[in-house]
């Protein structure tokens, strides 16, 4: 079962590996992103962010899709990470996810920050109200000590 | 929780409680840090820990920057108390695990030489691409 769901354009780093795996009990770790699956230097560098004494999938999107909706993933506690908006929003729908976590994404000059480590797009803004709309809870929380922060209060 | 204590030569203490507040957030707040600054006797500070950890039941666990340095050497006196235990060789994922397991309870020496390995575990050198098998569900 998918114990979180986190948007993270870092994907797998300290504070993911370390705080959310151990907040969240998982023992397995997805990454769900189409570029790291081209690109196997990023995905080295990703298994090195792997905490001891958890199994680490980097699927691409379809795969992951796919492996969540095929049972093969519901004995782990699963920890489930992708880079964007648009990813999570894929995996909410088509997976049936309920609950996102927003860990961070990068500023850019088309996007507006919404948390000290959240930047979002006019697009992405209008992703997220619709998930908040079809009833995903959806919370800004960038380690587990942070309190979570409702994103409709900041749309 | 146990008194978690970051001691080093100069900023480093300082330093690794800034940079394991960035992954632990509010949980490495209590973490206090001890400089050891030119002209400072680390045996000053080891009195005032003595008195301190006399005082109190309360467990003490000291992370010390380098084995056998100055700062080691005066706090490492420490460990004959029950009640206190001195690491050397203080790095970011030892102080890292010290913190997340020194919360809500004591550490164990089995758990700390636990530990002690993952930190080893954690230090590697690469160079050129490396290829390892993926793994899957």
């Amino acid at each position: 079962m998918i114990k979180l769901l986190r948007v993270d354009h870092r994907l797998l780093h300290g504070q993911v590996a370390f705080s959310w795996k151990n907040a969240v009990e998982a023992d397995c770790i997805l990454i769900a992103c189409d570029a790291v699956m081209k690109d196997d230097l990023r995905k080295t560098s990703i298994k090195l962010a792997k905490p001891s004494g958890v199994k680490l999938v980097i699927k691409n999107m379809d795969d992951a899709v796919n492996a969540i909706n095929s049972g093969v993933t519901d004995k782990y506690k699963l920890l489930t990470v992708v880079e964007s908006i648009k990813d999570a929003e894929r995996l909410c729908k088509e997976c049936n996810i309920n609950k996102l976590n927003l860990g961070g994404t990068k500023a850019t000059a088309e996007t507006r920050n919404i948390s000290k480590a959240m930047n979002i797009t006019p697009a992405e803004e209008t992703i997220l109200k619709g998930l908040c709309e079809s009833g995903v809870d959806v919370t800004i929380q960038m380690v587990p000590e942070d309190s979570p922060v409702n994103v409709e209060k900041v749309l | 929780m146990s008194r978690v204590i970051f001691a080093s030569h100069g900023g480093l203490s300082k330093g690794m409680k800034d940079s394991v507040s960035m992954i632990v957030g509010d949980l490495a707040k209590d973490v206090e840090t001890y400089s050891l600054l030119p002209g400072q006797n680390p045996e000053d500070f080891y009195q005032e820990v003595l008195k301190e950890a006399k005082e109190s039941e309360e467990q003490i666990v000291i992370l010390c920057d380098i084995k056998g340095g100055s700062v080691h050497t005066a706090l490492s006196k420490l460990a004959v108390l029950d009640n206190v235990m001195v690491f050397s060789g203080m790095n970011m994922g030892l102080a890292l695990d010290v913190v997340m397991k020194s919360l809500g309870q004591n550490l164990e020496l089995a758990d700390a030489n636990d530990l002690i390995e993952a930190a080893k575990e954690g230090m590697t050198v690469m160079s050129g691409m490396t290829s390892e098998d993926d793994e899957d569900f």
